[in-house]
């Protein structure tokens, strides 16, 4: 081993390094731009930390409602207080703090739930609600009109859950469906 | 081009490799830089936490008056199924124990007696008077002798059929079909004769309002079928042949009410004609009076549910909350099927006629 093989095995050494940086960084950036952030619901817990976590400033989490799995409750423990004085559309009733979730009239006795989106602050009580009592049709999306895809999401970093996951960005949403049941 | 005298085997071997490692440390370095640097503020955003309003909260329903217990837990029977379902008692106290694809039949003093295999899971069954046991499965009816030898296998009820619950009585078998939100009506074989309370049939009954699959009935020595009507919060009465009589029960997270959106889920009745009702969300277990009024607790929710990430865990099919199937024996003992726990948990009065 003379000077002249050292410096040129290093230098070669720096190249291949070099070289491999530069496919894994591209290997990296190729892998985020085809997947996207998404939330299992049937591994949220409600733990709240969607509407603190994001880097947005309104969460680009919302509530979502899987209308096949909605028993159009007249009470909904999603939309009601836990102790409503009674069922109707006062606000002291409802359980959502920014009045997101909306009620209206179907046929006797049964109502359809929507979600006011800009209204929503993807707190998840009412998920909580709805999942503690009913059949769990609202659950938390990560909505991707909104969301700015962070390499490394911060919600996903304060899940305690770790119910949030990367998802071909062609399969961007996580819907409950009454076939998938676990 | 020349070749380097010095350049053997061992060496080009050597140099690959070295070459290779650091082309991989080089990549898998690039691929982690890439993951990591364009978000400086992941898990720092240090916003407040939300505010208490945001937050779900029913924890002031989930303690029991101690003044209202009228029973204790005191043992505890596993059922041997990793899915166990439903839970009967009948003919001197057997224990029928559904789950998986079969049921078994323990006597009064837990030896297995027998086991009828099936071929889809049952959903309730009941023993009768006379000696058969009549098992609902998802879509059919099958009746098996005291012994666990299959005597019908019934037809698909219909479309959308889910069964939910059976009963026996007045020379007619009633299966309670949370699919189609109505009770059937058969024969003491199993064929079909009349449906009734399907919401909007006109047939006088108020209409059964069904959200989840859970849809009980009983059959009581009043000569009543009772049925849980549980998006209405109550228990309703009707004749054998389906015309409505009575109902009791209120909507309230209170214990003396029915909670939630849709309770109770199951329901049976103490020899001497009190009801026990079982509710899920708030998973308690109540008593009733035979004009249905509030009379104590069996069992809270703290007592039922000890480890509610245990118990979410345990019960991976429980995405719709979970329910404890109930049945009393002759000794005034209240059995309930814990699905998370996969036991079956034996609740005695405190003190006679509790």
């Amino acid at each position: 081993m003379n000077r002249r093989n050292f410096l040129s095995g290093s230098l070669r050494g720096s190249l291949m390094l070099a070289l491999g940086g530069v496919l894994g960084a591209v290997t990296g950036r190729a892998r985020a731009r085809n997947t996207v952030w998404q939330i299992d619901p049937f591994q949220c817990t409600q733990c709240g930390r969607c509407a603190t976590e994001c880097v947005l400033e309104l969460s680009a989490v919302k509530c979502v409602h899987s209308f096949d799995m909605c028993g159009y409750c007249q009470l909904c423990t999603g939309y009601f207080e836990p102790d409503p004085n009674k069922l109707n559309t006062a606000a002291e009733n409802q359980l959502c703090p920014t009045g997101a979730l909306v009620r209206s009239f179907v046929e006797d006795p049964y109502y359809e739930y929507t979600i006011n989106e800009p209204l929503c602050v993807g707190c998840a009580k009412c998920v909580k609600g709805c999942t503690m009592f009913g059949n769990g049709s609202l659950h938390l999306q990560i909505r991707h009109d909104r969301c700015v895809n962070c390499n490394e999401c911060s919600i996903a970093r304060a899940c305690p859950a770790d119910a949030i996951h990367r998802v071909p960005a062609d399969r961007p949403y996580q819907f409950k469906s009454r076939e998938r049941k676990t | 081009m020349k070749n380097d005298p010095k350049l053997n085997r061992r060496k080009f071997v050597s140099n690959s490799a070295i070459g290779l490692g650091l082309l991989s440390a080089g990549g898998l370095a690039g691929w982690l830089a890439t993951g990591r640097k364009n978000n400086p503020v992941a898990g720092k955003t240090n916003r407040p936490a939300l505010d208490p309003r945001f937050t779900y909260d029913v924890s002031r329903f989930e303690r029991t008056d101690p003044a209202l217990l009228r029973y204790s837990e005191r043992s505890s029977i596993p059922t041997g199924f990793p899915d166990p379902s439903c839970l009967a008692i009948g003919w001197d106290d057997t224990t029928f124990i559904g789950g998986d694809q079969s049921v078994k039949a323990l006597s009064r003093d837990g030896d297995l007696q027998f086991t009828v295999s099936l071929t889809q899971r049952p959903q309730a069954m009941v023993p009768t008077a006379d000696g058969r046991l009549l098992i609902a499965l998802p879509d059919h009816l099958e009746i098996y002798d005291h012994s666990g030898r299959r005597l019908m296998k019934g037809e698909p009820l219909g479309e959308r059929v889910r069964l939910t619950s059976v009963a026996a009585g007045g020379h007619h078998i009633f299966a309670a079909d949370a699919g189609n939100r109505e009770v059937i009506r058969c024969d003491a074989n199993g064929r079909v004769i009349a449906r009734f309370g399907r919401v909007g049939a006109k047939d006088g009954t108020p209409g059964f309002v069904v959200p989840s699959p859970y849809f009980d009935l009983c059959y009581g020595a009043d000569g009543l079928l009772w049925v849980a009507n549980p998006g209405r919060h109550r228990l309703e009465a009707y004749t054998p042949e389906g015309q409505f009589e009575l109902s009791w029960g209120s909507t309230s997270m209170a214990v003396e009410g029915f909670c939630g959106c849709c309770n109770p889920v199951h329901f049976t009745r103490l020899a001497d004609g009190r009801f026990v009702t079982s509710e899920k969300g708030l998973n308690r277990i109540k008593l009733h009076d035979v004009k249905g009024n509030f009379t104590g607790v069996v069992a809270g929710t703290e007592t039922l549910v000890k480890d509610l990430d245990l118990a979410r865990k345990a019960c991976a099919n429980c995405s719709i909350g979970f329910g404890f199937d109930v049945a009393c024996d002759s000794r005034d003992r209240v059995l309930a099927l814990d699905p998370a726990t996969k036991t079956i948990r034996v609740f005695t009065p405190n003190t006679a006629g509790a």
